[in-house]
């Protein structure tokens, strides 16, 4: 037997596993793979839950979120503060009266911001902000913007923007592990920009239409639009409120809305 | 594997004499687990019983790591390859190295 030393040429790489080019493209190919599973169950989720949850009925929606405080709210409140809070609550209680309103206890809750808004919050929460509250003053004022509110938990709209955040926590928290902070501040503020025109005219009757059962009149309902339409005229920066209908065209629906409120009342 | 090559842990091929010698050729692969067959194992747990999920990667491994040998034993231009081993390898948890070496030879 003698020994033959023979050159093996590429099978001396059969065990190689093909190099570095190869390599790379596996990583490629997996991270591709891998995004796109995380965006399909993104939004697989999302789209579940915003199709689920405005189905869900006031009642259940309060039994399940009764607990929810939003991130930002204020606490430890000033003693004028609280009175003014007071104030909110009794007028949202009498609003909630009103006709097609579910008859679930409305809660309201203080923003510490200078930002002029208010939010409507799974669970029969309404958020106003300190900013809103120097701006309005009129109680018929304020009636509109908390009647448009309730008028966004009428139409379940505030349920809608509800499944991206969730879905976006729950993948969050499957990605980087943890508990997922699902309703970080930011995230439950962003919840009312999802709202379509649609959705913001309807708020807007209701609005209208319950501030006039309450009161009998709707003058002076226009209160934040006409100041908010005095702000888009002398500002140019971003406006948190842009994703709403302009106030001007809101002003006008409004008027024509009361008209049609006044004439149905006769 | 077009040529038929003989492979045994011999260190001869019985009835056959060896008249040239290649040296040594191997192959060898590393294989990982995946989710879904820990899924099945941990289940298989409760009831005790074979693994076939982990079976059949390290039979794919084993079967991986003789062909890359052999293709090395024919490029060489051997038509049996003797003394053949096995070894094994932890990479990485979850991750296992298959390795078959053995000596090419020519037989008549």
């Amino acid at each position: 037997m003698k020994f033959v030393q023979r050159d093996m040429g590429a099978a001396a790489e059969a065990s190689s596993g093909g190099g570095d080019r190869q390599l790379a493209r596996e990583i490629g190919i997996i991270c591709a793979a891998t995004t796109a599973l995380l965006l399909a169950l993104y939004f697989s989720i999302g789209w579940l839950v915003d199709f689920t949850l405005p189905r869900i009925s006031a009642e259940t929606e309060v039994a399940w979120f009764r607990e929810f405080v939003p991130a930002t709210t204020a606490t430890n409140l000033k003693p004028e503060q609280t009175a003014q809070v007071r104030k909110l609550q009794d007028l949202v209680d009498r609003l909630a009266l009103g006709p097609g309103v579910p008859r679930i206890p409305f809660r309201v809750v203080l923003f510490d911001t200078d930002e002029v808004n208010a939010f409507a919050f799974p669970g029969g929460t309404i958020a106003v902000t300190r900013g809103l509250l120097e701006k309005i003053d009129t109680d018929i004022g304020l009636s509109f913007v908390l009647g448009h509110e309730i008028g966004h938990f009428v139409q379940r709209d505030h349920l809608r923007g509800l499944g991206r955040t969730l879905g976006r926590g729950i993948v969050f928290s499957l990605i980087f592990g943890g508990g997922g902070e699902v309703f970080t501040s930011h995230t439950a503020n962003l919840l009312d920009l999802s709202y379509s025109r649609a959705q913001e005219k309807g708020a807007d009757e209701i609005g209208l239409r319950l501030t006039y059962a309450l009161h009998g009149q709707t003058e002076g309902s226009d209160a934040l639009f006409r100041w908010l339409a005095k702000k888009q005229t002398n500002s140019t920066g971003l406006n948190l409120l842009s994703t709403h209908p302009q106030s001007e065209s809101r002003i006008a629906d409004l008027e024509a809305y009361a008209e049609k409120l006044k004439r149905e009342s006769r | 594997m077009n040529t038929p090559i003989i492979l045994t842990n011999l260190e001869t091929v019985p009835g056959r004499s060896i008249i040239e010698h290649y040296g040594l050729v191997s192959g060898s692969t590393v294989r990982a687990k995946h989710v879904g067959r820990d899924i099945a194992a941990s289940l298989k747990n409760f009831v005790g019983g074979e693994l076939k999920g982990y079976t059949e990667l390290l039979t794919e491994s084993r079967n991986e790591a003789i062909s890359r040998m052999e293709t090395q034993a024919i490029a060489l231009g051997a038509n049996a390859v003797v003394n053949i081993r096995f070894s094994t390898s932890s990479v990485a948890q979850g991750a296992a190295e298959l390795y078959a070496y053995g000596t090419a030879v020519r037989v008549e």
